[in-house]
């Protein structure tokens, strides 16, 4: 029963909710020591506590603006500093929103470039030395299907996307050598809390309305698995890239998609 | 915990040595009934026997349509399903594309793209009928890029690719997943025993820890695969842990592809 994360230290961003709060439960639940971090702090604190009550002294919260440099720094640090050491990292936070190349104002586009792309980033620079240092680790990044392939009425969030991808690739080349490795996830629709709530305002890039039901069964038919995406399929793949059981996978951007970017 | 895989019914084809094998006893670790197919049948026999109660070995040559049905059937009147099947099974060879003979591409063709086609041919309704199953497709990182040498083993799995996308997006609505497993060197007994005894395609000449090195050096992480790398990718695609990916072919290279 030791756990497939047991004696690793990870980071989790965005874990106040959602895929990152799902991903925090569960590298706990395999004996991971997990700082939540979120810019919600709140949400970063439920997640940690959650934890806290089954396994004492497993999880720290912070609140993060993962694209304020000092507040990644100090994500970091903490967590070298409260838990030991830090194995790996989860760099999940980020944001949707819809718009298309035309009608995006550039305040849309810097802050979605910063959000999900920049502060992937940022969450590297700081978490890489130590890694470096450790003789090895695991870098797991959140992109999404729209890095890999066109899907209309998000532009700026598609480039931000594949950045992401291109950011993997290469951190996996440069530090491969060192025995890190950073990998991507790449998923189709998750029925997160985020997304019922654009969806619940008419947005989203499946054409939103009202009728969640509705909404959720149209969305699903685009998938070949013919459902959406559920927290617990990102979780367990994160779970996976985070593991030894994958220390030969690295540089990859993994499709989750229940088949949609092969067909 | 070791239930990854409990209450499963697994195939696993090229089950009599290196990665088959290792996919086979973790398979079976983590709680699959697992038939050990192989065209060496003692060896298939061994790795059924190293498992234990809970796995038949079964002589058969992927290549033979009646060798895989008889497979397929012999698994399900034992162990009632096939929920996983890995087709492992595959040869290696040389040469290029201006020397080969067609009886040698046919040969290569023949057991690395046919014969993973067959397996599923016969394994499929099977799943579409319980619902449910996972294909898990041996290809290789030749299947994603160009390297010298083996343009048939090349043609083969990247055509294996092809087949796991399709079979992906066709059957994905019946609740059949299929993904590809796309290695880079893996150090199984077969390449130690040709590298020791001075051949294989990393160049020739040198001791054998010397090959291994020129081996890993392609691969960013700085060492050539295991056996291990290749069966916990098979377990997790294997697994319900992986059911919303399918169609995907998985690079297992160190990064290799990546550069």
């Amino acid at each position: 029963m030791a756990g497939r994360l047991y004696g690793k230290v990870a980071i989790v961003t965005g874990a106040g909710s959602g895929i990152g709060r799902a991903a925090a439960q569960l590298f706990a639940a395999e004996g991971a020591r997990v700082m939540c971090a979120d810019i919600n702090d709140k949400g970063a604190a439920e997640t940690a506590a959650s934890i806290n009550d089954k396994a004492p002294k497993r999880a720290l919260s912070l609140k993060v603006d993962v694209t304020v440099p000092e507040q990644v720094e100090r994500m970091v640090a903490e967590t070298v500093s409260g838990l030991g050491k830090l194995d790996v990292l989860y760099a999940n936070a980020g944001i949707g929103e819809a718009g298309n190349a035309i009608d995006l104002s550039i305040e849309q586009w810097n802050r979605m470039i910063a959000i999900n792309l920049t502060s992937v980033w940022l969450s590297t620079k700081y978490a890489l030395p130590h890694m470096v240092a450790a003789g090895g680790g695991s870098i797991v990044n959140q992109s999404s299907l729209a890095g890999l392939v066109g899907i209309g009425g998000i532009a700026h969030y598609s480039a931000a996307k594949a950045g992401v991808i291109g950011l993997t690739r290469q951190v996996a080349v440069e530090y491969g050598p060192k025995k890190v490795r950073c990998n991507a996830i790449c998923p189709g629709t998750i029925f997160t809390p985020l997304v019922e709530t654009v969806w619940s305002k008419g947005g989203g890039v499946a054409g939103g309305g009202a009728d969640m039901e509705e909404t959720k069964k149209r969305s699903a038919l685009r998938y070949p698995m013919g459902r959406l995406g559920e927290l617990s399929d990102c979780a367990n793949l994160a779970l996976f890239l985070a593991s030894d059981e994958s220390s030969w996978i690295t540089g990859y951007a993994v499709p989750l998609d229940g088949g949609m970017s092969a067909a | 915990m070791a239930d990854r895989l409990k209450g499963k019914v697994a195939i696993v084809t090229g089950a009599g040595s290196g990665i088959g094998r290792a996919t086979a006893e973790l398979f079976a670790a983590e709680g699959a009934r697992v038939a050990c197919a192989d065209v060496n049948g003692d060896a298939a026999a061994e790795t059924a026997r190293l498992i234990g109660g809970a796995a038949i070995g079964c002589r058969v040559d992927v290549s033979v349509p009646g060798d895989v049905e008889q497979m397929v059937a012999d698994t399900v009147t034992k162990f009632g399903a096939v929920d996983a099947l890995y087709a492992n099974a595959g040869v290696g060879g040389s040469g290029n594309a201006i020397d080969m003979s067609i009886e040698e591409w046919n040969r290569m063709i023949g057991i690395n793209l046919t014969g993973v086609w067959l397996s599923c041919k016969y394994a499929l309704p099977h799943m579409v009928r319980q619902g449910r199953g996972s294909l898990i497709l041996q290809s290789s990182v030749r299947g994603l890029v160009g390297i010298p040498a083996l343009p048939h083993y090349s043609a083969a799995k990247a055509g294996v690719i092809g087949l796991a996308r399709q079979i992906a997006v066709e059957y994905g609505p019946k609740g059949v997943r299929c993904n590809a497993i796309c290695p880079g060197t893996i150090m199984t007994p077969l390449v130690e025993g040709v590298w020791r005894a001075g051949g294989g395609i990393v160049g020739a000449g040198g001791t054998f820890e010397e090959m291994k090195a020129r081996a890993a050096a392609p691969h960013p992480i700085g060492r050539i695969g295991t056996t291990d790398d290749c069966a916990n990718l098979a377990l997790f695609l294997a697994s319900d842990e992986s059911s919303w990916i399918t169609g995907v072919a998985v690079p297992l290279d160190g990064g290799m592809t990546a550069a």
